[in-house]
């Protein structure tokens, strides 16, 4: 995610350089031809073409629309994330009652009572992080569980699921163990619920593209429109058609292309949710919440960006 | 290289997109072998503070901070001079340098770093270029595939690769790369060395008898068509190349081949420093089991057993 306050020209022109390169020439040609060359004929009534920006630019808002919306609805879901897991960190806290026997204590190695739960939280924000990136999790998740957890996981498709899993085995455990009453239960095992949800929706996020036609057409028609518009401006412009041209050809490239890579969220590029600074976020706060003396710092943006 | 050192490997970022997007590769990688990972960026005094330079590298692929033995460094310099001093300190088996953020214009004058850091110390360079498809870089590697110019000395990427797969468990795919053709190619390929797959699978087992059970195929394409052929036919997750085949020399200006950084996998090349080092990286051992874990949650104490410890 981009949070610096001005985009530089240099993050831009790189993705609309090579098209904008090659209308420019295409225009400069026409408009040499038609003002030196004397090829009248190119000239073109500009009704058409107007009709034609017109509905072309309802498309292209429809579709960047689209796209925002998919954005949106991404970082809404990592903040019900966030809010998700403080809620499960408190919940297993002061909902489980605790129990401290001589051989084991807060945060025992064994790391299925109730500390254990908060490591497991975290371990799911970065497992669910790390599935939604396609980047392999066991490096983060090794540290964070028990050995024999981390086997049985790698035998799991779906590592976050697998997670969701183990800890409602555990909360059946600590009901069975008598130190959770079948409503408080009920409570926690809601929030794993939702937690289940939010996972569902971005998974869906990931796995469902906007409708190619959605971005096959808008590139198509940006073209036409790119390589139909110095026509419709030699006649008024003459020799200052490639630089008019060009700049509104800007216009719509740069639409289309803002379209394109901020509707898939998920991607491990710089416009994605920044899955992970929430990550730390979560971790920062769960840990602080559970008292753990050490607790990571936070993540600040890398040149504007943050990931 | 000794059994017991663990594999070196220190990326070099330049906080580039193409840096964050190799981060799955390195995960994957961490989780394949034993590794150690520094990561290493070098900050010109000239162009800000150092505490603001170490905040952004502590912010840089901050989940590798529990990866075992995991250090970050801030050097002052250029990077080249960098890793020869790191490499002098302690070898480094691998050095992970991504292209820069590309410009969008022709760069007459530059001179690429990568071709400069294949020309040091360090045996072998990964790389990947802005290209790159995040589908294929954090993907566990299965098919490696190592590109051979038909008809040029040099087996240092051979044997790279084919420990590397092996070590693996991987499929080695030997892609033979025929030179372009005119009047003179016939001549030159007449003295050169077969190309048909019964002799390059010898040539690979003769130079790494690590590999003698890997699966290895062979493949014959041209430079143009390369990209197809690792697609389709190789379904490669990782290339290797002889790093000095594919650098382009102009003037006195040196660039990796722009090929490469096309080709939307991870590219290892392979430098001439790789001919005098045993280059091993070591599996990890990773337990998998479908049983389900097994719970050890402490009961609640009855009221007799609060007055017995109370």
């Amino acid at each position: 995610m981009i949070v610096r306050d001005r985009l530089p020209l240099r993050r831009v022109w790189p993705s609309v350089s090579r098209r904008l390169g090659v209308l420019f020439l295409f225009d400069l040609s026409i408009a040499v031809l038609y003002v030196k060359g004397g090829f009248t004929a190119l000239a073109l009534p500009s009704l058409p073409l107007a009709m034609m920006g017109a509905g072309l630019s309802v498309f292209l808002a429809f579709r960047n629309n689209s796209a925002y919306d998919r954005w949106w609805e991404a970082r809404t879901l990592w903040g019900a994330l966030v809010n998700d897991s403080r809620t499960f960190a408190r919940q297993v806290l002061t909902l489980v009652d605790p129990v401290r026997t001589p051989a084991r204590g807060r945060g025992s190695e064994a790391g299925d009572d109730d500390a254990g739960l908060v490591e497991w939280q975290i371990a799911y924000v970065h497992a669910l992080r790390c599935h939604l990136r396609g980047q392999n999790a066991f490096p983060e998740l090794e540290p964070l569980l028990p050995a024999h957890v981390v086997a049985w996981l790698r035998s799991q498709g779906n590592v976050p699921l697998g997670l969701l899993l183990h800890a409602g085995r555990t909360l059946r455990a600590l009901y069975d163990a008598g130190r959770l009453d079948s409503y408080r239960l009920v409570q926690i095992d809601s929030t794993l619920a939702r937690l289940c949800d939010v996972q569902g929706a971005c998974e869906r996020i990931k796995n469902t593209p906007l409708p190619r036609q959605y971005e096959f057409f808008p590139r198509v028609f940006v073209l036409l429109y790119c390589l139909l518009l110095p026509f419709g401006l030699v006649e008024g412009m003459g020799l200052l058609t490639p630089l008019a041209s060009t700049l509104a050809s800007f216009i719509f490239v740069a639409l289309e292309s803002i379209g394109r890579e901020i509707e898939a969220p998920f991607e491990n590029t710089v416009h994605d949710t920044p899955m992970t600074q929430l990550s730390r976020t979560i971790e920062i706060n769960l840990r602080q919440t559970a008292g753990h003396a050490e607790v990571p710092a936070d993540i600040r943006p890398v040149d504007g960006f943050v990931y | 290289m000794s059994e017991s050192r663990a594999f070196e490997v220190t990326f070099l970022t330049s906080f580039s997109d193409t840096c964050f997007r190799a981060i799955p590769a390195l995960a994957q990688m961490a989780d394949s072998i034993d590794l150690r990972l520094s990561i290493v960026h070098c900050h010109d005094p000239r162009r800000g503070a150092a505490d603001a330079a170490t905040a952004r590298l502590r912010s840089f692929f901050p989940e590798a901070d529990r990866y075992p033995g995991c250090q970050r460094r801030l050097v002052d310099g250029s990077p080249a001079e960098a890793v020869a001093q790191l490499h002098a300190e302690r070898p480094i088996d691998l050095l992970v340098a991504p292209a820069g953020d590309p410009l969008g214009m022709p760069r007459l004058a530059h001179h690429s770093l990568r071709a400069t850091l294949l020309r040091g110390p360090v045996p072998a360079l990964w790389t990947v270029g802005p290209e790159s498809s995040p589908a294929i870089v954090g993907r566990p590697v299965r098919h490696v595939a190592c590109c051979v110019h038909v008809g040029t000395p040099g087996d240092a990427h051979i044997r790279l690769a084919s420990r590397y797969a092996s070590e693996l468990g991987a499929v080695l795919h030997i892609v033979q790369i025929l030179p372009e053709i005119h009047d003179g190619t016939m001549l030159r390929l007449a003295h050169a060395a077969p190309i048909d797959a019964r002799s390059a699978t010898e040539r690979v087992r003769r130079l790494s008898p690590a590999a003698a059970a890997a699966t290895i195929q062979v493949h014959v394409t041209t430079a143009q068509r390369l990209a197809y052929t690792l697609d389709a036919q190789c379904s490669a997750d990782l290339v290797v190349v002889d790093g000095q085949a594919w650098t382009r020399r102009r003037a006195f200006l040196r660039r990796l081949d722009p090929v490469l950084d096309r080709l939307r996998r991870p590219v290892i090349c392979v430098g001439p420093a790789a001919d005098s080092v045993v280059w091993q990286p070591r599996r990890r051992e990773r337990r998998q089991t479908r049983s389900w874990p097994v719970l050890a949650v402490a009961r609640r104490r009855t009221p007799a057993e609060a007055s017995l410890a109370g």
